[in-house]
């Protein structure tokens, strides 16, 4: 069945414009990934723990996981988080499309609605952590901000050269 | 202002300098090794990709028979006229005597499945040879990933036709322009000062 779509909203600083709120979604979604993958959940806590079957299962051998608990197997979920909506002054949206496997699995994981998966809330940021990436997005000079906007849409013409016909050689 | 648009010009022009750097075999092999990393734990968990950018989903389950047959309870023996004959351990369909025979025979033609599956696990691996035998070849600007012996080539042939595994699913390409993207920005970093 398919959850409902898992999102976050949060302010920011109303004098950001659109630009602005992409480029400071974008530094939360991979300040999310990398705090999660530490094993931390929105208030930096760890996450409960994992059950003792899927330590044992051999699901959890082939990803190579450890006892912390960071919510990655293929690394997909975490992945799969994207900024959403930035069109409205004064708010970021950030999370999953619906309707797709990663969505489902969030939901799971955030709202304890299926037997085995205890409560792990990992799409979020607290004020302390948004304050600070604020203050780096505004300590950034404009080269800066140009320079990662560049990078971003010339990695992926990159890659496509790289990787064109992948599997066939 | 100025400055912005002189710096405008100084990236426009020292992009393609990075785009030539980048394709330091070193870090190719890097990305290459990244990809190929994501696409075996993908697959050892069981799940293929249609087509490139498409979401993962799980492979087709085995048939009831190829677990038996990975349980060693179920195997075939070819007779000299080409005759198939089923060897099974279920005593309700054989005498006493016949059931050690098969057994024996089994045993002796056992299946010894690789750490990474299990009978009834869809995950491409049996010995596991076929996964362990993809690397990363990176020649003239692009990465490849092959299979180790032309057997192998075959064999992912064969079964990409039911549970197609060679693609990169729309996370695993993203982790790659992520990868691609953070080596820019360094090699950027270093010729201009921003």
């Amino acid at each position: 069945m398919a959850e409902n779509q898992q999102t976050f909203t949060f302010s920011v600083p109303l004098d950001l414009d659109q630009v602005d709120r992409e480029e400071i979604g974008e530094m939360v979604v991979e300040f999310i990934g990398n705090r999660t993958r530490k094993g931390k959940d929105v208030n930096n806590r760890n996450f409960a723990k994992y059950s003792e079957s899927y330590q044992d299962s051999k699901d959890f051998s082939i990803a190579n996981k450890s006892s912390t608990v960071n919510l990655t197997q293929t690394g997909d979920m975490l992945t799969d988080i994207e900024v959403l909506q930035t069109g409205i002054t004064g708010f970021i949206t950030i999370g999953f499309q619906p309707n797709t496997d990663e969505n489902d699995r969030a939901a799971w994981q955030r709202n304890n609605t299926r037997p085995n998966f205890p409560k792990r809330d990992f799409l979020g940021i607290s004020q302390k952590d948004l304050d600070k990436i604020v203050r780096i997005y505004r300590a950034k000079v404009p080269e800066t901000r140009q320079a990662d906007r560049a990078t971003r849409s010339a990695a992926n013409a990159i890659l496509n050269s790289f990787i064109n016909n992948l599997f066939n050689g | 202002m100025a400055k912005l648009k002189d710096f405008n010009n100084i990236l426009k022009s020292q992009l393609d300098d990075v785009a030539n750097e980048i394709k330091s075999s070193r870090f190719m092999r890097q990305l290459g090794e990244q990809i190929l990393s994501d696409v075996v734990t993908r697959v050892r968990l069981g799940y293929g990709v249609s087509r490139d950018g498409a979401g993962k989903s799980k492979f087709k389950s085995l048939s009831k028979s190829y677990i038996q047959q990975r349980r060693n309870k179920l195997g075939f023996f070819t007779r000299p006229d080409g005759t198939v004959v089923p060897i099974s351990t279920d005593s309700g369909k054989v005498s006493a005597n016949q059931l050690k025979k098969n057994r024996t025979y089994l045993k002796r033609n056992s299946i010894k499945l690789a750490s990474s599956t299990s009978p009834a696990k869809s995950n491409l691996t049996q010995t596991g040879e076929m996964i362990r035998s993809m690397k990363v070849n990176v020649k003239t600007g692009k990465i490849k990933i092959v299979l180790g012996t032309a057997e192998n080539k075959k064999k992912a042939e064969y079964v990409s036709k039911v549970r197609p595994f060679m693609h990169l699913s729309r996370q695993e390409l993203k982790r790659a322009r992520l990868l691609v993207q953070s080596r820019l920005r360094i090699i950027l970093k270093s010729k201009i000062n921003f």
